[in-house]
């Protein structure tokens, strides 16, 4: 699984150059919107042999390729041919490709979708498209009925609508034996916590929900996480936060395998609300950037006493 | 235990006493309302373990005794009958029902009054007074600043305190605003170690509590109480620190302006719809005679709404989160506002113009 996840991270690495708006949708699967991108890349067939020589040079993996006008006719493409595939939908042609399609291949209608289509006898992709709307709208309601006819013509019914940068930001370790000591967990937490903050100021972000996620030895996880009303500012905040999390979901008895901690709704940095009070944790927060600074400048490395593996007398 | 009464004024206590029951488990005695017949009263008496309620009506064809029942249900029951008279009696672990204007009967199981949890009392001589209408006016500037954060639980309440000079002060914050008071009109107050009151309690004053009259106040190591018309009402009180609230007070705000307030709630209200609803930053622009509000430019849109303000200093812009300054315009009670501000990052001061006894303070949002 970890060898899998190395060469996701590549692939998305590679993926990543071709252009900026890349959106990785699950381990083995982004959508690259190349919009602007010809006169770098060349036309549609040219860009996609591209990626596939840089994917195959450097992972030695081959991919499927879909390309089309939107998102949702370009990621049905993409499982058109596969493996190794290629598959380019040219504007106008979508509906024409949806149409040669079996209704299995529509993607974001299960299994359940597939079994109620049938009932209302709707078998195939070329049916539905001649349905009418009333009677879908009847079965399926307003909003299902619209992606359904969207979806057919091989439209966008806008799937990915709900796409932002990057929304959380999680950081996680497996141990090397699943283990029930409290200290090296929270000292992990507490790594955690600085290794988070730390990313949060160098993207400029802020946060103001923090998780934690534990799993178990029996490989089952659990997820918990705390609100404040204002974003975390030092990691001694996060980490209180998070070992208060860890103390309340965890009986101290049930060997754990793996932590992980997370910052989600991040939100950019800038707006954010100034307060009346100091927190506490002011002077540490500008030490804790002082040091990043010098980090980022190459100025020698400063870390926490409590991380050095030889301590002083 | 028996008794005849007007459903009316009952089912107003009962209703009275549902608002303080926070638990809905039909099977714990904390969702029951505690009834007590003797000679000619009744006394209702309801708690959450942490606010305590208690009043008594007039009664008739009393047989004394106590119980309690479940309160939702009564207030079902109550507030779906016709005016007229009920009669309620306890009989062998439930009390029977009987409206003389309906021939109905309903039966409510009951649990032994002796569980209910007793109620704290305030010694007589600890209650002091002052008039109502103060009290509330008070209660009503500084409210809806708490803190809402449980881990921040020392500003979940209204902190209350008697000045050197003998005043009553109210001061509530959730960190990023702040609402004072200083009441110069309570009269003669003894001295009391400073509390934090809970919102509950004060929501409950706040709806209750007419404009006439006196209030009766005591406080007591943990508790505080309130006496008014047949009603009283005890909370327990917040243990813990309240913040150095006169360190965040700006004493001298370089520069100041004024506008209808009218006219800053309607223009506030249109920009709202476009403020960006996680961080809700609307923009102040100030120049001279005219202050403009907008909104950060998102995908969807922009608002911007220009109103006449009396302004002469340099162009200023801050950033304020606009429920900060809603919730007080609400309740600033003068046809014109002053706000006072020194820079872009410092607090800013609302009043009302002119000038009265409380003010509110807002810290701003960073501009980028």
């Amino acid at each position: 699984m970890k060898r899998y996840a190395e060469i996701s991270k590549l692939i998305m690495e590679i993926l990543g150059e071709f252009t900026p708006e890349m959106r990785q949708l699950s381990i083995d699967e982004a959508l690259l919107d190349m919009t602007g991108t010809q006169r770098l890349w060349g036309c549609p067939e040219d860009a996609a042999a591209r990626i596939k020589k840089r994917i195959a040079e450097q992972a030695g993996l081959t991919v499927s390729i879909g390309a089309g006008p939107n998102k949702y006719i370009a990621k049905v493409a993409s499982g058109y041919n596969k493996p190794d595939g290629l598959t380019i939908i040219v504007p106008g042609g979508e509906k024409n490709f949806m149409r040669s399609l079996s209704i299995e291949k529509l993607w974001g209608a299960g299994e359940k979708t597939r079994k109620a289509l049938a009932d209302i006898g709707i078998g195939s992709i070329a049916q539905l498209q001649e349905a009418s709307p009333a009677k879908l709208k009847a079965r399926f309601g307003q909003a299902g009925a619209k992606f359904l006819i969207t979806a057919a013509t091989g439209q966008d019914p806008g799937v990915f609508l709900d796409e932002t940068v990057s929304r959380s930001m999680s950081v996680e370790r497996t141990f090397q034996f699943d283990t029930c000591d409290m200290e090296s967990i929270l000292s992990l937490l507490r790594q955690f916590s600085d290794e988070l903050i730390a990313r949060l100021w160098s993207e400029n972000l802020c946060s103001c929900c923090l998780g934690i996620k534990i799993r178990y030895d029996d490989f089952s996880s659990i997820t918990r996480q705390c609100v404040r009303e204002s974003g975390y500012e030092a990691s001694e905040e996060a980490y209180s936060d998070a070992a208060k999390l860890l103390r309340q979901n965890w009986d101290g008895k049930r060997p754990i395998r793996l932590i992980g901690a997370s910052f989600m709704n991040l939100q950019p940095a800038g707006s954010t609300q100034t307060n009346l009070f100091e927190s506490g944790h002011e002077r540490e927060s500008c030490a804790q950037r002082a040091v990043l600074a010098l980090q980022q400048k190459g100025k020698g490395r400063i870390t926490r006493a409590r991380y050095l593996k030889n301590k002083p007398e | 235990m028996k008794f005849t009464c007007d459903k009316t004024s009952l089912l107003r206590e009962i209703s009275f006493a549902q608002e303080i029951i926070a638990s809905k488990n039909a099977l714990s005695i904390m969702s029951n309302v505690y009834l007590e017949a003797t000679d000619s009263r009744l006394l209702i008496r309801a708690t959450d373990v942490k606010v305590g309620f208690e009043t008594s009506i007039p009664v008739s064809d009393v047989v004394p005794g106590a119980m309690t029942v479940f309160c939702d249900k009564l207030t079902g029951i109550l507030s779906s009958l016709p005016e007229g008279d009920i009669g309620i009696e306890q009989d062998q672990g439930r009390a029977v029902l009987r409206p003389a204007s309906k021939k109905a009967r309903f039966q409510l199981k009951t649990l032994s009054g002796e569980k209910y949890p007793e109620l704290p009392r305030a010694e007589e001589q600890s209650y002091f007074e002052m008039p109502a209408k103060e009290f509330r006016r008070m209660v009503v500037q500084t409210l809806f600043s708490v803190s809402t954060d449980e881990t921040r639980y020392f500003m979940n309440g209204v902190f209350m305190e008697k000045s050197p000079e003998g005043s009553l002060i109210m001061v509530s914050t959730d960190g990023r605003r702040l609402a004072f008071i200083k009441n110069e009109s309570a009269g003669s107050l003894p001295d009391f170690k400073p509390v934090i009151i809970p919102t509950k309690v004060l929501g409950i004053i706040n709806k209750r509590l007419s404009d006439e009259g006196m209030l009766g106040i005591a406080i007591t190591e943990k508790n505080i109480f309130f006496r008014f018309n047949a009603y009283q009402i005890s909370s327990v009180l917040i243990e813990g620190q309240f913040p150095n609230y006169q360190k965040v007070i700006p004493q001298n705000q370089k520069t100041k302006f004024s506008a209808k307030k009218e006219d800053m709630m309607e223009a506030l209200k249109r920009v709202s719809i476009f403020v960006e609803q996680k961080s809700n930053r609307t923009f102040f622009s100030l120049s001279v005679g005219s202050l403009i509000l907008s909104s950060e430019e998102t995908e969807i849109g922009a608002a911007r709404e220009e109103i006449a303000c009396d302004y002469e200093g340099e162009d200023t812009t801050f950033a304020l989160n606009y429920r900060y300054i809603e919730e007080p315009l609400r309740v600033l009670d003068s046809e014109t506002i002053t706000v006072e501000f020194s820079e872009p990052s410092r607090a800013i001061t609302l009043r009302p113009e002119p000038a009265s006894d409380y003010f509110h303070i807002v810290m701003p949002m960073q501009i980028d």
